[in-house]
């Protein structure tokens, strides 16, 4: 069982919620390095999804280096080093970075304003 | 073709219309007594004889147009199989109500009368001829094709009656009807036996005929 | 398990026409492939229980080919159809005989038949097996057909609106064993439907029948990505691809249904100001309308 649960209302498609969610749960640690992850199919039955966005989001998830399969043994959690984890992590939040920089061109915001924002957040 | 589902499904069929079949006995009874009291003939019999078996048929005909003949069909079952199953069905109806007709018989004539005997025989093979033909329609074109049928072949049962009831009350048959009564006058002097033998067997080949063109008719039907 | 196999055909429908008086099913051309739970969708008459019905060879095509399993009907019908289990829309069966008897008698046609496993299902899906049958409801009847087509281990499974006219919780019971079906991925499902959200919840590939064609076919996911309602800004309009139709939806948006052609992702997203993903009976609803414009 995966703790991953769906929104059918959200407008990301469901391989990508489960890619994202999967990802967090890796590197936050929750899902240990190693960890059997459960077959497409058996995952496509337990969150009533078509078994394609399951192996999508395998497929996905895979490509990232997150997790790995073994031919006939299925799909595990990766074990990544420490830097290929901060790696991991950094990529993620620059894609995060990237959609707020898009946003921020998109209504106006100048990129002095936009420093000043994050500034203001970190300081929290 | 597999034997025992075969037989499973004649047991289901006697099953499935024993209440046609008892209550049709009784009757069958009933009035084949009286007319037999009554000194009945030959036709009299065939035409209860065949209005009754026609009357089963009809009814397990239409059980089967209700699913059972689309249920058989997305089994691996052969055409032939499915069409066996029913021809078989209808002999053993046909052979159940020969052996019930014996029962006033032997209660107003002797068994061994050979005219009785051989008036049940022709009785069969009427029935045979009829139902045979009917079942191949069947197959082929479904229940509402012979519905038209059976309205027609009881239509021409009791017209036939009520001619040859004229025919009594009359001056007599007509000469070309005696004539031809006379061209089989012949038959008298063969062994009776014989000539039901070869009739029986007759009908019998005849029904089997329709059998196989049967099982063609349900290759192309569309259900 | 590869992910990347490549999934054999199980069907294969090629240049099928079916002729009525007032009706035609095709020309048809689709391929099925093996592993895969497809939900067929339209309005009732479309033509989806004729499309089954030749699948099982129950009605004869006035043309085209169709092959399942690589094998044709006329020359490997008890061959293929060995390998089907089929429940139709109107359960098929004798009046007075019980599952039991079902049972015995089916078991002869099937080498496959495990009669532990028939029992099995009989028991988790509450059928009892004296019962005569035309003491069932149409939903245990259901039930049992859907036990005996899976007791001999079809490789092919083909429902005729399975659920139509059942209660929720059957319906639940039924959907949740088919998504069991396929957990074996040898194994293919083919079920029709008129209520779409039986399709949502199981269905991998979606087959949208209307008017005797195939409107649309597709991933049951892919569909969600394309077939969207947008609310954008009304000059942003002629920057979307695949816009169906559109209207106003006050302050200067419009609403915008959009389908083939859409792609939701990244180029797209920064005009949607809000959207949802349609729901199969409403992309339905656009393709039969567009249906009969063609006609107009």
């Amino acid at each position: 069982m995966l703790p991953v649960s769906l929104s059918s209302t959200s407008s990301a498609p469901y391989y990508q919620q489960i890619v994202d969610q999967v990802r967090n749960l890796v590197l936050s640690g929750r899902l240990p390095p190693g960890m059997p992850l459960p077959s497409i199919r058996t995952l496509a039955q337990q969150l009533t999804v078509s078994v394609i966005t399951t192996r999508r989001a395998y497929e996905e998830l895979e490509r990232e280096g997150i997790i790995g399969t073994r031919p006939g043994a299925g799909s595990f959690v990766a074990t990544l080093s420490a830097n290929e984890l901060s790696a991991t992590r950094l990529t993620h939040l620059r894609s995060l970075l990237n959609e707020v920089l898009v946003e921020a061109k998109a209504v106006g915001v100048t990129p002095q304003q936009l420093k000043s924002l994050l500034q203001e957040m970190l300081e929290q | 073709m597999n034997m025992s589902t075969v037989g499973m499904i004649i047991r289901k069929d006697f099953q499935q219309q024993r209440k046609r079949l008892l209550i049709s006995a009784a009757v069958l009874i009933l009035i084949a007594g009286m007319q037999l009291i009554d000194g009945g003939t030959l036709g009299v019999i065939s035409g209860i004889y065949s209005g009754f078996a026609m009357v089963t048929a009809m009814g397990a005909l239409y059980e089967e147009e209700q699913g059972g003949l689309l249920f058989l069909r997305t089994l691996p079952m052969s055409t032939g199989s499915v069409v066996l199953g029913k021809y078989l069905s209808a002999l053993a109806f046909l052979l159940f109500y020969a052996v019930v007709i014996m029962m006033p018989v032997s209660l107003t004539k002797q068994t061994s009368d050979i005219d009785v005997i051989m008036s049940i025989v022709a009785a069969f093979c009427v029935a045979l001829l009829l139902i045979g033909p009917t079942l191949a329609v069947y197959f082929r074109y479904g229940y509402r094709a012979i519905q038209n049928m059976f309205v027609g072949t009881v239509l021409f049962i009791v017209l036939s009656q009520f001619i040859v009831y004229l025919l009594k009350i009359s001056s007599g048959p007509p000469p070309w009807l005696i004539h031809i009564i006379e061209q089989l006058k012949w038959l008298d002097n063969v062994d009776p036996v014989l000539v039901s033998g070869i009739f029986s067997l007759a009908a019998l080949m005849f029904y089997a005929s329709m059998g196989c063109l049967a099982a063609r008719g349900l290759r192309k039907r569309d259900l | 398990m590869s992910p990347n196999q490549q999934a054999a055909t199980v069907i294969s429908i090629k240049s099928l026409k079916k002729t009525f008086k007032k009706f035609q099913l095709g020309p048809l051309d689709l391929d099925f492939q093996q592993g895969y739970v497809y939900g067929i969708i339209g309005p009732n008459g479309a033509g989806k229980t004729t499309l089954l019905k030749i699948l099982m060879n129950l009605t004869h095509p006035s043309s085209g080919d169709v092959r399942i399993f690589g094998l044709s009907y006329a020359n490997d019908e008890a061959n293929i159809k060995r390998r089907i289990g089929f429940v139709p829309e109107e359960p098929y069966l004798y009046r007075l005989v019980d599952a039991q008897w079902l049972g015995r008698f089916v078991s002869a046609y099937y080498p496959n038949w495990d009669a532990a496993v028939y029992q099995r299902l009989l028991h988790e899906l509450n059928v009892d097996m004296r019962q005569p049958v035309h003491l069932l409801s149409r939903g245990t009847k259901v039930k049992l057909e859907l036990a005996m087509a899976l007791a001999h281990k079809p490789d092919l499974l083909i429902l005729d609106e399975p659920t139509s006219g059942l209660d929720p919780i059957v319906r639940r019971e039924i959907l949740h064993l088919l998504s069991e079906v396929v957990q074996d991925e040898r194994r293919t499902v083919l079920f029709s439907t008129h209520i779409t959200e039986d399709a949502e919840r199981v269905a991998d590939h979606i087959v949208f029948i209307v008017d005797g064609g195939i409107a649309l076919m597709g991933e049951r996911e892919a569909l969600r990505t394309q077939w969207r309602e947008l609310i954008v800004d009304a000059n942003d309009v002629r920057q979307l691809t695949g816009v169906i139709r559109t209207e106003d939806a006050g302050q200067g948006t419009v609403r915008v249904i959009v389908g083939e052609g859409y792609n939701g992702q990244a180029d797209m997203q920064r005009f949607v100001i809000n959207e949802r993903p349609l729901a199969l009976d409403e992309i339905l609803a656009e393709l039969a309308c567009k249906k009969s414009e063609a006609i107009i």
